[in-house]
């Protein structure tokens, strides 16, 4: 009997059904669409109210994809194998979680206070609220913080706050 | 060896001991197949373990779905890490 290993099983569980790879899959592909829809914005509607489009379609798509996740797993992976919910240490969380997104929301914060122009503004005010939106999905993901999904969310809040810089 | 605590020492026990230490909380299902023992055999061992206070057992319904819910108390996760560290030293002396 492996104690270790047995300790590891119910974070082991949460991955065995596919369920979260292929929402962290939506995740991306909505992430990525959200960006664009940056890019194809006509030019008018660049630097103004327009631009949130991206950070809210974003956070309606995380709160759809934990909800998607949440119904799945209810209906198809607990009949038959069990529920669980993994055991996280509660310093865990915070780190990864809020960290990058610390980072990124304190760059556009301080971008936002001193511009030097319209564009820089607009960018760090979008800059802000993609990172508001990134906790807001990266939490649920970061809970499982020791997996490559935890650490893409906060590696990739990090290079926004460093790309904002 | 005298000092081990007997209540988690015991083989099945033990099993659902280390599996609860990796989760917030956990069903009857779950703890069934991972574990390998059958329902009566788990039944029994939880009671036991909540009997010493190391688990809290909660009925529930998702629907019209019937859940037992085990989680392990703060007195449960610490009693087995203690069992860990125990041993860990048993053995560490023995070699």
């Amino acid at each position: 009997m492996n104690v270790k290993e047995l300790g590891n099983r119910p974070q082991m569980y949460l991955f065995s059904d596919g369920v979260a790879e292929l929402m962290i899959g939506l995740f991306m592909f909505l992430y990525s669409a959200a960006l664009s829809l940056i890019v194809h914005l006509p030019k008018n509607w660049g630097y103004g109210w327009g631009g949130f489009a991206g950070p809210i379609l974003l956070a309606l798509g995380g709160f759809g994809m934990m909800r998607g996740m949440k119904l799945l797993r209810e209906r198809v992976t607990s009949p038959r194998g069990g529920y669980v919910v993994p055991y996280v240490a509660p310093r865990n969380r915070l780190v990864w979680a809020l960290g990058g997104g610390i980072m990124a929301a304190t760059f556009g914060g301080l971008l936002a206070l001193f511009h030097h122009s319209e564009a820089e503004f607009w960018c760090a005010v979008f800059g802000l609220a993609y990172a508001i939106t990134g906790c807001y999905i990266g939490w649920p993901i970061c809970s499982c913080w020791r997996r490559f999904p935890a650490r893409f969310c906060g590696g990739s809040q990090a290079a926004a706050a460093i790309w904002l810089l | 060896m005298s000092d081990l605590d007997r209540v988690i020492h015991e083989p099945g026990r033990l099993r659902i001991a280390a599996l609860l230490s990796g989760a917030k909380e956990a069903d009857f299902l779950f703890l069934q197949r991972e574990t390998g023992l059958t329902k009566g055999n788990l039944s029994s061992h939880l009671m036991k373990l909540e009997e010493a206070g190391y688990v809290e057992i909660e009925k529930a319904f998702r629907g019209k779905i019937p859940l037992t819910i085990v989680r392990l108390t703060p007195q449960g996760r610490a009693a087995f890490e203690g069992y860990r560290k125990s041993m860990n030293g048993l053995l560490k002396q023995e070699s």
